[in-house]
């Protein structure tokens, strides 16, 4: 069982002595803007780790080399190979528009023994790579993650930045000391390649890295957590953050389907379904939350109470609706905002702590994501607008 | 095997361990726990039950109506006066018989309050022996002792009240909103236990928005909403459950206690009211309560402030006891400002922490002889389960000789139910009796009481009317809750319907409080609606 008191580690030495394991990180690029290219290969090209190639993989149709893509990504190969990085441009065969279907493709080309995993606007310290691969190797650890924060200066930004704190402070390190494992990000993964080979690649699913977890779950693979971070632009806007949310959403009902499928202790599968119960969790919220706002203005505020519509009298509602909603709207509530408060108290996130207090309003917001996220297609790349 | 005992024992040792930082709290918690135990069982021995009074008793019913009162158990029963976190707390307790009828389920949920105020305390003096001198002079105190072994929620409030002012001083002390949240989860758990930790948490935001701002962290005012939780959730459940959110503020009940009990007389009067806390706060602490006040003032003087401000705390259920009595001629009872002895005694440790070597040992003695002025009588207390001289409502034998009242119609009424019971005899008799709360009728049973109030020889063998005046204003007030169809009301107001009751029932006991009646035949049928949903 891993130490709860140190979720979050940095290698204590550097790997010399146990090899110099070439890393090869997978860029996957669609629709993105010239300077978020930019941004991951300024970062990458400054790692202090040496032994490093870097794939950037495109979709047939930004192909062109007079496109706007091609061209910056050509600038960020030029600044790479500035630097003594090994980066070139791949295609994929463009079968399936999945970003985990991308990342197998830049896998067949990949040299390196590592491979890690970041997108277009990524923002990491120079020294990232060089902690990763030293606490792998040190630890032995199969899979590392870093702190991955999206930001932003919007009002969607600020929530999403508030939403990333609080599961990167308490449920991944949470989960990490429970049961040694936790879902994923694709941002600043860290994967042994034998590993990943192990289990035929990416899943080709919408949250591979979710997926992934699951699948290097049941190979009982060591997790790591890296004091290091991630950043990220959060969406645009609210419609950009709803598409993100709905896109995860579906992807974690796939992720539920397999939980419950596989074979890991049953500690593991319930704290790995937790987040994956989510869409079911908020979506049914939302709903419940319409129930007990006509309870409200039936018994409480009105003078009389003479609307009792035919389904209050139903025993769904009165045994199990009711008191679903009561304890959503009395319990869940403060211990969302109370949890939410207490991330990021003593760091510099306070300063959102007024945000804080109107959270149950963003998560009526997500719950209709989690609605929509039934009837979305698992086969398309939705691309996040940032 | 001996690997096996480990193997189960260790964990639970950790366990246990967990809330205390070393061995001397842990001796401390114990002492004073195991010592309010053995003073439960004394009081067992000696009255037969550990209910100081009437309230005790209800405090124990209130529970046990939730699961054990067909067809209306709900949580609806927790109800609106008396706020529901010591009856949610001893739940688990009432649910075995021989602790829900003598008041020892009340006294085991008190004995670990006492025990974790020993410990609160300890830790506030922040030096080991001063803090072990301190807790034990807590501990010793005759009213500790019998609060601690009682069924009531004056300790339970103290413990709330006294951690929450523990975590505020060290967000004081550390500038940590982590500690702030701490005590805010501290009074949410106080708020719901008693009216007087309002005050405690109402104080506590106003301190931590005056320092926040004067800091310039305006954005951590945030969090000043945290320590309301309680009491939001409290009006919230007076809106969902009775349709007014100040229900418990418009109970005829409550208004018992706020303005039938007032007396004019210490309205408006400084100097009369004075008077009246000093009588009872001294009966509690003896002259410490002067040093208190002295070393609060010259923390103050000393802008030590977080010391200044959570003496303020924990004295503030003295001075909001007085301002009722001084704005509404309120009169309170003794244990209304027992809930400021904890600070009493802590502000005085803290002025003897203000000295080195001879001159501490001087400020020891002083505190002791102080405490010792006035408290010499407490041993009379513990023995005779009376408070001569003070406005208190322990009285053990009064509880007991009710028992015997109760249980002499009890034995009248023998297996025979239901029976109808007044609003202010209900839960003395299922609670005294060993009877379950289904055999009795009473406002627990809403809104069927209401239908049986007015015909209860269609429903009822037996009714029990208390003795009282036609022009009793408590009376008239619970009328008026009830729709003008309180039953007892009626017997003595509404000639009518006193002779159609006549008609039915016979009086086959009288005893000092109340009148037996029995139904001439048997009732044709019981007509009771399904519980209300809430």
């Amino acid at each position: 069982m891993p130490d709860s008191s140190v979720p979050y580690e940095k290698p204590s030495s550097l790997p010399w002595n146990r090899g110099t394991p070439v890393v090869s990180a997978l860029v996957p690029i669609f629709k993105e803007k010239g300077e978020s290219i930019l941004t991951t290969a300024k970062c990458l090209s400054a790692q202090t780790w040496w032994r490093l190639e870097v794939l950037f993989i495109i979709e047939p149709e930004e192909a062109d080399l007079l496109s706007e893509t091609r061209r910056r990504l050509e600038e960020a190969i030029m600044l790479l190979r500035s630097n003594a990085i090994r980066a070139k441009v791949m295609v994929t065969d463009g079968k399936l528009k999945l970003k985990p279907h991308a990342l197998n493709c830049g896998l067949k080309e990949a040299k390196g023994e590592i491979i890690c995993v970041y997108d277009a606007d990524d923002s990491f310290p120079e020294k990232q790579v060089e902690d990763a691969v030293s606490l792998m190797l040190e630890k032995g650890y199969d899979v590392v993650q870093p702190k991955v924060f999206r930001s932003g200066k919007t009002l969607v930004g600020r929530y999403i930045s508030l939403d990333t704190f609080v599961w990167q402070r308490k449920f991944l390190p949470a989960a990490r000391s429970w049961v040694g494992v936790f879902p994923l990000s694709g941002e600043g993964l860290y994967v042994k390649r034998k590993v990943l080979e192990e289990v035929g690649g990416f899943p080709e699913v919408l949250t591979e890295d979710a997926y992934l977890s699951i699948l290097l779950a049941e190979k009982k693979k060591k997790f790591g957590l890296l004091d290091s971070e991630v950043y990220e632009l959060a969406p645009r806007s609210w419609r950009s953050h709803f598409r993100q949310r709905v896109r995860w959403f579906r992807g974690y009902l796939t992720c539920l389907g397999r939980t419950l499928k596989a074979k890991i202790p049953l500690r593991m599968k319930l704290i790995l379904s937790i987040p994956f119960l989510a869409p079911i969790t908020c979506s049914f919220a939302l709903v419940t939350w319409m129930f007990f706002a006509t309870y409200w203005l039936t018994w409480a505020f009105l003078p009389l109470t003479w609307f009792t519509a035919p389904w209050m009298l139903h025993w769904l509602y009165t045994n199990a609706i009711f008191y679903w909603s009561a304890f959503l709207a009395y319990i869940g509530n403060p211990i969302v905002m109370f949890s939410c408060m207490h991330s990021i108290a003593r760091t510099k996130m306070e300063r959102n702590a007024p945000l804080a207090l109107i959270i149950p309003l963003y998560w009526i917001f997500v719950g209709a994501a989690a609605i929509a996220s039934f009837f979305r297609s698992t086969k398309f790349w939705g691309k996040t607008e940032r | 095997m001996r690997n096996a005992t480990r193997g189960i024992t260790a964990p639970l040792v950790n366990i246990i361990k967990l809330p205390f930082k070393g061995k001397t709290e842990l001796v401390i918690f114990f002492t004073a726990f195991l010592v309010e135990i053995a003073f439960g069982f004394y009081l067992l021995y000696k009255w037969g039950h550990t209910f100081a009074c009437g309230d005790a008793v209800s405090h124990l019913y209130i529970p046990r109506t939730i699961f054990d009162n067909q067809p209306f158990n709900n949580f609806a029963n927790l109800g609106t006066v008396w706020l529901p976190m010591f009856h949610l707390l001893v739940v688990p307790m009432i649910l075995i018989d021989p602790l829900y009828t003598t008041g020892f389920a009340g006294t085991i949920i008190n004995s670990f309050m006492t025990g974790g105020i020993c410990v609160v305390v300890y830790r506030l003096i922040g030096e080991e022996k001063l803090g072990i001198l301190a807790s034990a002079l807590f501990m010793c105190n005759a009213f500790t002792l019998t609060y601690g072994a009682t069924p009531m929620m004056e300790q339970t409030a103290i413990f709330f009240a006294v951690l929450a002012t523990y975590y505020f001083k060290r967000y004081w002390e550390k500038d940590d909103t982590v500690e702030f949240m701490k005590c805010s989860l501290a009074l949410i758990f106080g708020t719901l236990t008693r009216y007087e930790v309002w005050a405690v948490a109402v104080l506590i935001i106003f301190f931590f928005t005056l320092r926040e701002l004067r800091n310039g962290q305006s954005y951590r005012v945030a969090y000043a909403h945290l320590p309301l939780w309680g009491i939001f959730s409290w009006l919230f459940w007076n809106l969902a459950i009775f349709r007014d959110p100040l229900m418990f503020i418009h109970h005829p009940l409550s208004a018992e206690v706020g303005g039938i009990q007032a007396s004019r007389y210490f309205a408006g009067s400084i100097w009369l009211t004075a008077d009246m806390v000093f009588n009872n706060v001294t009966a509690i602490s003896g002259m410490l309560c002067l040093l208190a006040v002295l070393s609060t003032v010259i923390l103050l003087t000393q802008k030590k402030l977080p010391y200044a401000t959570s003496t303020m705390l924990l004295l503030s259920p003295i001075f909001l006891h007085w301002y009722f009595m001084f704005a509404q001629g309120t009169a309170s009872w003794m244990r209304f400002f027992y809930i400021g002895f904890a600070g009493v005694v802590v502000s005085s440790f803290w002025f003897a922490k203000e000295f080195k070597k001879k001159l501490r040992v001087m400020a020891i003695i002083t505190i002791l002889a102080l405490y010792l002025s006035t408290t010499l009588s407490h041993p009379v207390v513990l023995t005779t389960g009376i408070v001569n001289g003070a406005s208190s409502d322990i009285n053990f034998p009064d509880v007991s000789k009710l028992k015997a009242e109760l249980e002499a119609i009890r034995e009248v009424i023998g297996d025979q139910n239901p029976i109808l019971i007044s609003t202010r005899q209900s839960g003395l008799f299922p609670v005294l009796t060993g009877t379950s709360p289904s055999k009795v009728i009473d406002d627990y049973d809403f809104p069927a009481y209401l239908e049986i109030m007015e015909e209860p020889w269609k429903h009822c063998s037996f009714v029990v009317i208390e003795k009282t005046s036609r022009d009793d204003p408590e009376l008239k007030s619970i009328n008026d809750y009830y729709e003008e169809k309180h039953f007892i009301y009626r017997y003595y107001n509404d000639s009518e319907w006193r002779s159609i009751f006549l008609q039915h029932y016979e009086l086959v006991l009288e005893t000092e409080h109340c009148l037996l009646f029995r139904l001439v035949e048997s009732p044709t049928q019981t007509q009771m609606d399904q519980p209300h949903r809430f």
